[in-house]
Parts: structure tokens; C-alpha cells; sequence
């Protein structure tokens, strides 16, 4: 039990505050006990009793009341882990934050050494999701890395629509939104399927027509009737007039033979001089 | 000063802080509210995106990646769900999770719960590969850090350690934050307010005619730059504390208004709970 006791520390760091107690010396206050006892614990490095450790960290009978009665926060004592167990927690704790802000400031445009780090902890990173996937951030995904929400609120953040051709009588050269829920305006299942929009947009902006079919091929096989499919961007109040003219991100014909589903990408036609003012 | 006295600060700072329990239970509550709204926002399109048959099932993702040579980018993203193809089983993994986040504040006996929570979140996070967004870190690390105080509400050193590890980790959020939007035109000119309402059709609220006056929309984004860099130095000054409090909860909600994110910033809002002034304690 002498162990234990000897792990007490002062919780109350406006009262731990006081004169320094120099190594060796033994603490003659109530204040600087606590801190010769780490040292003892320290120095001496006993084990912990045996036998579990007591669950409430309060010490003394009777209630237990941290406030004093003008709400003055008493000295209370919380009992820590031993010393080792400290010291590792206290590793743990430092790499655990490096990593995260290595990752979180991984924004804008990532140096060497923060890729290295990142990439060198990726599995306890990314197995625990403590660092947001390229691309979640906002709707559009940024080739430099992974853009915190706010961080380049610039306008950037589109709405993303998927829309089909073919299969409404009389409408057949009628463009249309998908004809799936897609849930209310500003929910969480809208957003994801703006994202998941947004990526099939920048794999057609840069050209990459097979991995964007790939993505949409279970979409066309659920709708048989579809014969165009393309994914288009909403204007808003922070787009321009040369923004809100450009085509489509991603507009691709459907062709169909038995079961097989083959897309073809139509180009994104160039601005001519005369849309741009 | 000693070596033994540094140490020792750092101690009290990790492992000291009191009145842990009081202080948690309403963030274990607001947390696992959220979690159970997360979990339900998945419910209607978890077989679409999930299933067997679903846009990014197994099989389509495997091959997606294969083509993409994105293989690394999921290598550690490791979840269950990618063995499971039924919409129903997926429906049951919603369920389970739900469950679990609703006993989470009430069983005092085990941390087990608030553990199961987090692998149940991480693995849904974790599933949703290219879907998924900040709100799901929000959620991780703050069960994350709750599943590790004494469930019963006890005086332990280990709800001193949940209490600061949210602490320091909402910190740095906010100062990331901060930081990153200065690194954007926008929120120089004065315009970051507007580029948060413009997409209209993805907000829950229309609020673009509410910034037609140019004071109000450039003090909003000036103020919102403002609070993300001078809450975190207000939060761990004990003297302004309650202004840094009054100020980061304002500024999550008011973001939540203003962006329909309500999952990330209801859960920072609710985290934020952890620098609650307790009247008259000193401890930061």
C-alpha cells in the first residue's frame, strides 16, 4: 500500500505551485509531500502493490467533494501509473500528436519529410482513421494532398450532380438526375455522393476514362435503360462566367453488348474565344 | 528547476487533472448521439455503396484499385465490411453499432462498450473509401479518447488522460484550421463566408441572400478566422477561458449553420465541452 501511496501527486496545480523542494529534501508541507513521494517512487522504483488498483483515485473516508463550498477546487489527490508506465504513456502521447499534426498540416502542399513521416505511419495512421483520406476534405479532390474543410474554402466546393440520357419516353435526348434518392439538402448522404461524383469528375479531367467507367459501371448495370451518363458541376455565387461555361467534367456514351458494358468518353469541347469576355 | 519537478508538471498536466467524471459523462452522452445519427445516415444507401452489387462493393473497389495502382492508399484501411456483401448484414453492422452507442453513457461497469463503439466506427470510416469525410475523424478520436476513462465516472488518472488528450487534440484541430485558411484568398478578401454558403443546393439552409451586406459577410469570415486562431490561446488561459469556451462553441455551431456539416461540428461543439469552465478551479 506504501507504494501506492507514494504514486500520490497534487492535482491542484495552483497548489502544487509552491517553493521548489530540492532533490533529497523531504517535503515538509502538505503541498510538497506529494512531490518528494514521486521522487521516492521514482528513485526507488517499487513495484505497484499486488492486487488490483483501487478504481476512485480519491484517498480518505467519508464523501468526497472536489469543490469547496465557494466552489474553490480543494487539493485532491489522483493516483498515476507508475513510473514506466509513464514514461511510456508520456513516448506515446508525443508520437501520437507528431503524427497527427504531421498529417493534419499534410494541407496544402506536403513536404518531403511530412509524405515520409506520414507514409512511414500509415498503418497505425490509417487503420485507427486518425487522418482524413486524400479527398474527403471537400469536393473536389486536390492533387497536392488532402484539403482541411475551411482551410481553401476559395470558391472551390461544387455541387456535383450525376445525370442520364435515355429510357424516359419522349424524353430521350432529355438529360436528367439520377433517379435514385439521394437524400435532403445538406445531409450527410448527399454529401457523399457529391464526393463520390467529384472523383469520377476529376478522373475525367484528367483523363483517366477507364477508371471513371470502372466506377460507374454498377450504376449503368442497375439502370439497363440509360444511354448517356455524365457528371456535371452546379454553378453558385463564387463560380465566374468562364466557370459556369465549361462542359461537363465527365460525359460518356453507354454501349451495350449482352451483358457487357463498355463506355465511351465524348471529349470536353474547348472554350472558343468568343465565351470568354 | 529539477529534472524530477519538470517531470512532475507534466505528470499533474497528463495524469492529475480532477473532477474527470463530471466533466466526461456529458461529452460520452453528446458523442455517442452522434455516433448513433452517423450510423443512421448510412442506413438507406449502406447496400447501394456496400453491397455485393453496390458502387463500390467489393469486388468493383478491388478492381478500381487494381487499375488505379491505388492499392497502398487502402492497404491499412482495414474493415470487416469488405467481407460482407448482404444489405442486411451491413444493415445488422448499422444496427450493432447503434445499440452499442446508445448503452455506451449507461454501463458503468466496462470499458468494453465504449471500445466496441470505436472499432465499429473505425470500421465503418474505414469502409467508406473515397466516401468518407471529417466528420467520421471527429467521431473517431473522440470515443477514441473517451473509451479510455473509467466508464463509472470515477476519479482515475486515466479520465485525467481522455480529458487532456481531447483537450490538446481539439486544440490542435483549431489551430490547423486557423492556420490552413489563411493559406486561402478568400478568407483575406473577405469572401470565406459566402464560398461556405454558396453551394446552396447541398445546404440544409439557403443563407446566400442573408450575406448580401458587405459588412456582415466580411465580419463573419474575418471572425471566423479570428475565433480558429485566438480560441485555442483563450481555451488554455484560465482567466478568459469562458470567453475561449463561449467562442469555439459559438463558432462550431455557427459553422454547422453555415455549412449543413452538422456531424463534424456539433461533434467539435460537443467535444469542446472539455474546456468547460468549472467555477473556480485553476487547473488549465
Amino acid at each position: 500500500m506504501k507504494s501506492v501511496v507514494g504514486k500520490k501527486f497534487r492535482a491542484d496545480r495552483s497548489k502544487a505551485a509552491g517553493p521548489p523542494v530540492e532533490p533529497g529534501q523531504s517535503g515538509s508541507s502538505p503541498i510538497s509531500a506529494p512531490v518528494s513521494s514521486v521522487s521516492q517512487t521514482e528513485v526507488g522504483a517499487q513495484p505497484p502493490a499486488s492486487g488490483p488498483e483501487p478504481r476512485s483515485a480519491f484517498r480518505g473516508t467519508g464523501p468526497v467533494d472536489v469543490r469547496g463550498p465557494v466552489g474553490v477546487a480543494r487539493p485532491v489527490e489522483v493516483a498515476g501509473p507508475n513510473l514506466s508506465v509513464r514514461r511510456w504513456l508520456g513516448g506515446a502521447i508525443c508520437l501520437h500528436f507528431l503524427l497527427i499534426a504531421a498529417g493534419y498540416l499534410a494541407v496544402v502542399r506536403p513536404s518531403s519529410l511530412q509524405t515520409r513521416l506520414v507514409d512511414g505511419f500509415a498503418a497505425y495512421l490509417r487503420v485507427m482513421h486518425w487522418v482524413p483520406e486524400p479527398g474527403a476534405a471537400d469536393a473536389e479532390a486536390p492533387a497536392e494532398g488532402v484539403a482541411f474543410f475551411l482551410a481553401r474554402g476559395a470558391g472551390l466546393e461544387r455541387s456535383y450532380r450525376l445525370q442520364f440520357q435515355g429510357g424516359t419516353e419522349g424524353q430521350e435526348m432529355q438529360w436528367y438526375d439520377a433517379p435514385y434518392d439521394i437524400g435532403s439538402p445538406g445531409s450527410e448522404r448527399r454529401r457523399r455522393h457529391s464526393r463520390f461524383w467529384a472523383a469520377i469528375a476529376e478522373l475525367g479531367l484528367s483523363d483517366q476514362n477507364a477508371l471513371a467507367a470502372r466506377l460507374l459501371s454498377p450504376i449503368a448495370q442497375a439502370y439497363p435503360e440509360v444511354k448517356r451518363v455524365r457528371i456535371i458541376r452546379l454553378p453558385n455565387l463564387m463560380t465566374n462566367v468562364v466557370q459556369d461555361a465549361e462542359s461537363p467534367p465527365y460525359t460518356a456514351s453507354i454501349v451495350r453488348q449482352g451483358d457487357s458494358i463498355r463506355f465511351v468518353r465524348e471529349p470536353i469541347p474547348r472554350l472558343g474565344s468568343a465565351a470568354i469576355p | 528547476m529539477s529534472e524530477q519537478q519538470t517531470r512532475s508538471a507534466w505528470d499533474r498536466f497528463w495524469f492529475g487533472e480532477v473532477g474527470t467524471g463530471l466533466t466526461l459523462r456529458p461529452l460520452r452522452i453528446g458523442m455517442a448521439v452522434m455516433a448513433i445519427a452517423y450510423f443512421a445516415s448510412h442506413w438507406a444507401d449502406v447496400g447501394r455503396w456496400f453491397s455485393g452489387t453496390g458502387v463500390l462493393g467489393s469486388e468493383a473497389l478491388g478492381q478500381f484499385l487494381l487499375e488505379a495502382q491505388l492499392g497502398e492508399a487502402v492497404r491499412w484501411r482495414l474493415s470487416p465490411l469488405y467481407w460482407i456483401e448482404s444489405t442486411w448484414i451491413l444493415r445488422g453492422y448499422l444496427v450493432v453499432g447503434m445499440l452499442l452507442a446508445a448503452a455506451w453513457p449507461w454501463v458503468r461497469i466496462t470499458r468494453a462498450v465504449g471500445v466496441a463503439l470505436w472499432l465499429m466506427v473505425v470500421g465503418m470510416a474505414n469502409r467508406a473509401f473515397m466516401i468518407s469525410g471529417l466528420e467520421e475523424l471527429v467521431l473517431v478520436w473522440g470515443i477514441a479518447y473517451l473509451a479510455i476513462a473509467p466508464p463509472d465516472g470515477s476519479e482515475h488518472w486515466t479520465g485525467s488522460l481522455a480529458l487532456r488528450l481531447i483537450q490538446v487534440h481539439l486544440t490542435l484541430w483549431l489551430v490547423v484550421t486557423g492556420l490552413t485558411m489563411l493559406s486561402a484568398e478568400a478568407w483575406w478578401e473577405g469572401t470565406g463566408a459566402m464560398a461556405l454558403v454558396a453551394p446552396a443546393e447541398d445546404r440544409r439552409f439557403d443563407l446566400v441572400d442573408s450575406f448580401s451586406g458587405t459588412i456582415l459577410l466580411e465580419g463573419t469570415t474575418h471572425a471566423v478566422v479570428l475565433v480558429a486562431l485566438v480560441a485555442p490561446v483563450l481555451l488554455w488561459l484560465p482567466a478568459v477561458r469562458a470567453l475561449g469556451f463561449g467562442l469555439a462553441t459559438f463558432w462550431s455551431l455557427g459553422l454547422a449553420l453555415l455549412t449543413s456539416q452538422f456531424t463534424l461540428f456539433v461533434g467539435l461543439a460537443v467535444l469542446l465541452w472539455a474546456f468547460r469552465p468549472r467555477g473556480g478551479s485553476t487547473s488549465a
